[in-house]
């Protein structure tokens, strides 16, 4: 038996139907995806610090100036070999540590996103120099706005160095700060950054990020009772409509909801005895804190920074 | 909008956190004289509020989607040297927790978003709403005792929308502008560039098209809704 004829005609108000509902389901999918990674990678994280590795295993407020040291001193560095030096080192430290595919995984978005800002940086359109390849060739140059195309379009040596200059610098950095994160639990982390910060800006550091856990799960709730109470809703014109009062009316909620958790907060921290002038304490760092693995890592930091110093010097 | 690590020389990304230490010192000043250290828990709130905030998409007519930084809201609800204090901090925990902007970045995009685009927002609703510039205490009524009759009217509204609209371009506009010059500031002798390598002809209008035709409106609709929706269902949370 064939497929009557008026199953196979599509009418213009289904294929709205199809379209709006994907639109719909777009920016939930977007809001739920940064929510889920921002759990994923937070429990991710939990686990993989607690791998015996040679990172893992020093404490964390010398670890934490450490890898800021070496992002800063990479800053500096004028040369794709010394980048290079730095990129070796962290994916040394990786490797050490237990977690080089974890982090070659977790890089590939960053990788993808850099080489895609990094790439037109090799045409004479960006960077104008000697040229390598030559691309395109037009009769005469031409000049939109302030940007003017050259007769020949090329791919330039010092194009080519600018982008992969860039490249290599940002995926350094950003190897670095995952390797920080990758090794650090992130209660660990906040504990250890906020030995580093002043006052009052200690306690509100710590609070906030505990609450970040309990707002992000109520995001979660939102778009989960959202889609459940959406399944056979009738799709309309004004979808985007619906979905902007959605996600207006739960961010008012979110905020009602953070003010109403603030004063219970303040009237359970009030009740076990907080006064006024309350900062969360920051553990002193000892001598006997210090292990062999943190010895390493400074001498390892000292090595790094002397033979930087010493190649700007020459 | 986030500033990764490596696209700023040492220059901009140094005088960035030299400008936006003095800021962070005056606001904690201004918050300490409106703000009992009892109220620690709500600045601490805010601050995971506003991260939060970062997460929603909203929907925009024809399919496109964007999500907001909700620096003129924040500026709104809890004032605005509260609310730098509070970005400051979401913008902080987001580069070293979560790698969304780079370390040496930090004072660049909390000047960028967590202060100019903060103020101005702000500024702007203050001026076309009318009221007085000046910093109100960071106390909420309550709701139990208390009648409420929500202050929020039109004007109020478009000078919230227009700020948001303005604040979050202007932030975009300091990003632009701060890569741009990287190529004037860093570069080789062999004339390559040693940071951003894209000139101001190039990130201006790559930066502000996008904000001007895009996150730009979904910052001021975002920011109006909710405003709506608190005047409407959460009157006792609007301040003054």
């Amino acid at each position: 038996m064939g497929i009557p004829d008026w199953l196979k005609t599509v009418t213009r108000d289904e294929l709205r139907v199809v379209n709006i509902k994907r639109t719909r389901e777009r920016f939930l999918d977007k809001t739920l995806r940064h929510v889920v990674s921002f759990v994923e990678d937070t429990m991710f994280n939990e686990r993989t610090s607690s791998i015996k590795g040679f990172l893992q295993g020093t404490e964390p407020r010398i670890k934490i100036i450490s890898i800021f040291l070496f992002i800063v001193l990479l800053s500096f560095q004028k040369t794709v070999s010394g980048i290079v030096v730095f990129l070796v080192f962290a994916l040394l430290l990786a490797l050490l540590s237990g977690v080089l595919v974890i982090l070659l995984k977790r890089l590939m978005p960053a990788v993808v996103f850099t080489m895609l800002i990094a790439l037109p940086a090799v045409l004479n359109l960006i960077v104008d120099g000697e040229p390598l390849l030559m691309l395109h060739e037009f009769e005469k140059p031409h000049t939109f706005y302030q940007i003017t195309i050259p007769a020949q379009i090329s791919i330039t040596k010092q194009g080519v160095l600018s982008a992969l200059t860039l490249f290599l610098r940002a995926i350094t950095s950003v190897s670095l700060v995952f390797l920080l994160t990758l090794t650090t639990s992130p209660n660990r982390f906040i504990k250890a950054v906020s030995f580093f910060i002043p006052g009052t800006f200690k306690s509100i550091a710590s609070i906030s990020y505990r609450y970040i856990f309990f707002l992000t799960r109520k995001v979660e709730e939102f778009i989960m009772g959202f889609r459940a109470r959406n399944i056979s809703s009738l799709v309309t014109r004004h979808s985007s409509l619906i979905g902007q009062r959605w996600a207006a009316s739960r961010i008012g909620l979110l905020f009602s909801m953070s003010i109403r958790l603030s004063a219970e907060l303040e009237r359970a921290m009030e009740a076990r005895g907080y006064d006024y002038n309350f900062e969360v304490q920051s553990e002193r760092l000892k001598v006997s804190d210090i292990s062999r693995s943190d010895i390493l890592l400074i001498v390892f930091s000292i090595t790094i920074i002397g033979v930087m110093l010493w190649k700007s010097l020459m | 909008m986030h500033i990764p690590d490596g696209y700023l020389g040492p220059i901009t990304y140094g005088s960035l956190w030299a400008a936006v230490i003095p800021i962070w010192i005056y606001a904690s000043k201004k918050i300490k004289k409106i703000l009992k250290a009892s109220q620690v828990p709500l600045l601490a709130l805010s601050a995971a509020f506003s991260f939060v905030i970062m997460m929603f998409n909203v929907p925009l007519p024809g399919g496109t989607t964007g999500h907001a930084t909700g620096a003129t809201l924040i500026a709104i609800l809890i004032g605005p040297w509260p609310a730098v204090i509070a970005l400051s901090i979401t913008l902080i925990v987001q580069a070293l927790i979560f790698g969304d902007g780079g370390i040496t970045a930090i004072g660049a995009n909390c000047f960028n978003m967590g202060f100019g685009g903060v103020l101005v927002g702000y500024g702007i609703y203050k001026l076309i709403s009318g009221s007085k510039f000046k910093v109100q205490s960071l106390k909420f009524k309550n709701s139990d005792t208390e009648t409420h009759r929500s202050s929020l009217s039109t004007r109020h509204l478009i000078g919230a929308g227009i700020g948001a609209y303005a604040g979050i371009n202007l932030a975009a506009f300091l990003t632009a502008v701060e890569l741009g010059i990287q190529p004037l500031l860093h570069s080789g002798t062999d004339g390559r560039s040693l940071y951003s390598p894209f000139p101001l002809s190039i990130t201006i209008p790559a930066i502000m098209l996008e904000h001007i035709f895009l996150f730009g409106i979904v910052e001021a609709v975002l920011t109006v809704s909710v405003l709506l929706y608190i005047k409407k269902s959460h009157p006792e949370l609007i301040r003054g």
